[in-house]
């Protein structure tokens, strides 16, 4: 067997990793189970305690909690039809149809064993294409990065928003915070104000936790409150029964892991919009489609399966180019550049190892889901029962101390609760939150890539389209700034307007 | 709080020339055509154009256009306790470095569970003492993070 591969499996293997998949996956599974929390602040929270382990154990923590909080977004759904996630919002009519049924354990078990299965299609794809593609990307120069990583925020600006024009203001000042600090290429201090705190840049990880934590305690503190959420129905055995149903959905099964894992690899869709479009494929396809929204189990099979597999696609961009498939893989890569590792394509040859210990974790997170998912349905009624007026002043002091503990002063709480704010506003009125992080994550490598594609061609724009790739990629990125622009001046009639939560935001 | 979108145009115009302004202040790079100021103005330019966009969207609608409204997306409307979580953030960042995390933390969480369950102080001060401590004894005691520990370094770990 491969060397790497064998250091790889020692490195997931060993007690203390397990160890932490174990807690990180429990941890996901409450965050993702409650109504309003989602997948990407799971990660949020989960950063600051991963910033002090070892790159396996970190990388490890950050599946299992993904994968278990993408899940666990359908229990409240199917019980009390508030989708915990919004990529479980897709089906929940069906989930919540069959518990009204009776069929409660039909409903959960079909979520997780479709989910294992999906996931474990996505961590399969992301094993056999991401070595494939870093061959491929070795010979990237900086012109190809440059527009590849232009094209990947201009997919996550425009493709999965509500607004296009909402979705640049939201890339762009991303990209104005990764301005902050001193310049990378001429070494001068950029919009720093005499503070000597900003020469360093605005810190990832507290912009992270306010933009996506402390925008949702605001949210929550403000809105309406939802008192009752008891669970009445008792929930038996999830796996009788699943063989028959599997067996009888293969087809939708395989269907829903396939374009989950594409929509996962493109840049900016996630888990969300994977689950949207398999489901309406899935009701396309169907030789029942009257019976999807009142409790067919087939939809639930389908865009289950889907919204696992996409975690493991949203993986492949990100470990082999460095571009991220989703928020979370943002955060991801932000975690990669804290330890040091810069990803793209060097990292399969000086660290090999590292990519494989991540397909493994995938492989071991999606198997732990079948008796950890077990354990939540059971105890779920007990998860509910913890106050939100408790759950969210703790959540909050978290934010706070994972803000301080990444350069151990105050000041990251500041950045933290200046962004959090202005986040807040920003989904109020409709901006999505996510283009922005992808912008200050990957801002300085646009600008770096930018700045020495300018100096070698020495201000020729022309060379951006020399190289084919770059050329193939440059022209695609015009065509949709060029459409989006286009459209937009065309439009006579004013939009419909866009619920700021609901369509807005490509978050898990 | 909620900006229309011609109010959010303006703004990103506003904003704009705020960073081609400052951007006019950094140096020419020595040798170099391109100094720090190109990619903060090409930034700057997309602004402008997306808040022309914005305003171009938001002109024809009265309720959507040039317009800040403090009602929220999901109802509700509470803009009080959004405050107190925003005094909340305010008062650790005060009060951490005099008094130390473990207080601190304490203090903060009690008064903002306090403050949303409208009383339950006993139960209140209980959990946010059990948390800080928890959070204090990870951090600080496994973590190694250096969490302000105020006047009160009575800790065993």
């Amino acid at each position: 067997m491969d060397s790497a591969v064998w250091t790889a499996l020692t490195l997931v293997f060993d007690p203390y990793v397990l160890t932490v998949m174990a807690v990180a996956g429990a941890f996901g599974l409450f965050v993702g189970a409650m109504p309003g929390l989602t997948a990407t602040l799971a990660t949020a929270l989960l950063v600051p305690v991963t910033f002090f382990m070892e790159p396996v154990p970190a990388l490890a923590a950050i599946v299992a909690t993904t994968a278990m909080a993408i899940f666990a977004g359908d229990i409240p759904g199917a019980l009390v039809r508030i989708p915990g996630t919004p990529a479980s919002a897709a089906y929940v009519d069906d989930s919540y149809g069959l518990t009204r049924k009776g069929k409660a354990e039909v409903a959960l078990g079909t979520s997780i064993t479709s989910a294992v299965i999906g996931g474990l299609f996505g961590a399969v794809v992301l094993a056999f294409t991401a070595p494939v593609l870093a061959e491929v990307a070795l010979g990237f120069s900086s012109f190809e990065y440059f527009w590849l990583a232009t094209f990947g925020l201009t997919c996550a600006a425009f493709i999965s928003t509500g607004s296009p024009v909402k979705g640049m203001v939201s890339l762009l000042f991303g990209l104005f915070i990764a301005t902050i600090g001193i310049d990378i290429m001429a070494g001068q201090p950029r919009f720093v104000f005499g503070s000597t705190e900003l020469m360093g840049g605005v810190s990832f990880i507290p912009a992270m936790i306010g933009m996506f934590a402390v925008s949702e305690v605001l949210r929550w503190a403000i809105g309406p409150r939802n008192a009752d959420l008891h669970v009445r129905q008792k929930v038996g055995n999830v796996f009788r029964g699943q063989a028959a149903i599997l067996r009888r959905y293969k087809l939708g099964l395989a269907r829903g892991s396939v374009i989950g894992t594409a929509i996962g690899i493109l840049p900016g869709a996630g888990a969300d919009i994977a689950a949207w479009i398999t489901y309406a494929v899935s009701k396309r396809f169907s030789r029942e489609p009257e019976k999807f929204g009142t409790g067919h189990v087939e939809g639930l099979v389908d865009a289950g399966s889907a919204n696992n597999a996409s975690l493991g696609g949203a993986w492949v961009p990100a470990l082999v180019f460095g571009i991220p498939g989703d928020s979370i893989t943002a955060i991801v890569i932000g975690v990669l550049y804290m330890k040091g590792m810069n990803p793209g394509p060097m990292v399969m040859i000086n660290e090999p190892q590292l990519l494989y210990a991540v397909f493994i974790s995938f492989f071991v997170a999606n198997l732990l889901l079948l008796p950890l998912g077990y354990l939540a349905v059971r105890f779920y009624g007990r998860m509910l029962d913890v106050p939100r007026e408790i759950l969210m002043p703790l959540i909050l002091l978290l934010c706070m101390v994972g803000a301080f503990a990444i350069n151990n002063t105050l000041f990251g709480v500041g950045i933290m609760l200046v962004l959090g704010v202005i986040a807040f506003v920003m989904e109020e009125s409709g901006f999505p939150v996510a283009p922005a992080i992808l912008g200050i994550v990957l801002g300085s490598m646009i600008e770096q890539n930018f700045m020495q594609s300018m100096i070698k061609a020495d201000g020729d724009l022309l060379a951006f389209f020399e190289r084919p790739i770059s050329a193939v990629l440059g022209v695609l990125t015009l065509l949709t700034w060029a459409f989006v622009l286009f459209e937009n001046l065309r439009r006579r009639k004013p939009r419909e307007p866009v619920a700021p939560r609901a369509s807005t935001t490509p978050e898990e | 709080m909620r900006l229309g979108d011609g109010t959010s145009g303006v703004v990103v115009i506003a904003g704009a020339a705020a960073i081609a302004a400052a951007a006019t202040t950094f140096p020419d790079t020595h040798g170099q055509a391109y100094g720090p100021d190109l990619f903060p103005n090409i930034i700057a330019a997309g602004f402008v154009l997306a808040g022309l966009l914005l305003i171009k969207e938001g002109w024809p609608q009265p309720d959507r256009g040039f317009t800040v409204s403090l009602e929220v997306a999901a109802g509700g409307g509470r803009p009080l306790d959004a405050l107190v979580v925003i005094a909340a953030i305010v008062l650790f960042m005060v009060l951490t470095g005099p008094l130390g995390f473990v207080l601190t933390a304490t203090l903060v969480t009690t008064a903002t569970i306090a403050w949303f369950r409208r009383g339950h102080l006993l139960s209140a001060v209980l959990v946010s003492l059990v948390a800080a401590l928890f959070i204090d004894y990870a951090f600080r005691g496994w973590l190694l993070v250096p969490l302000p520990q105020g006047p009160f370094d009575v800790l065993p770990w």
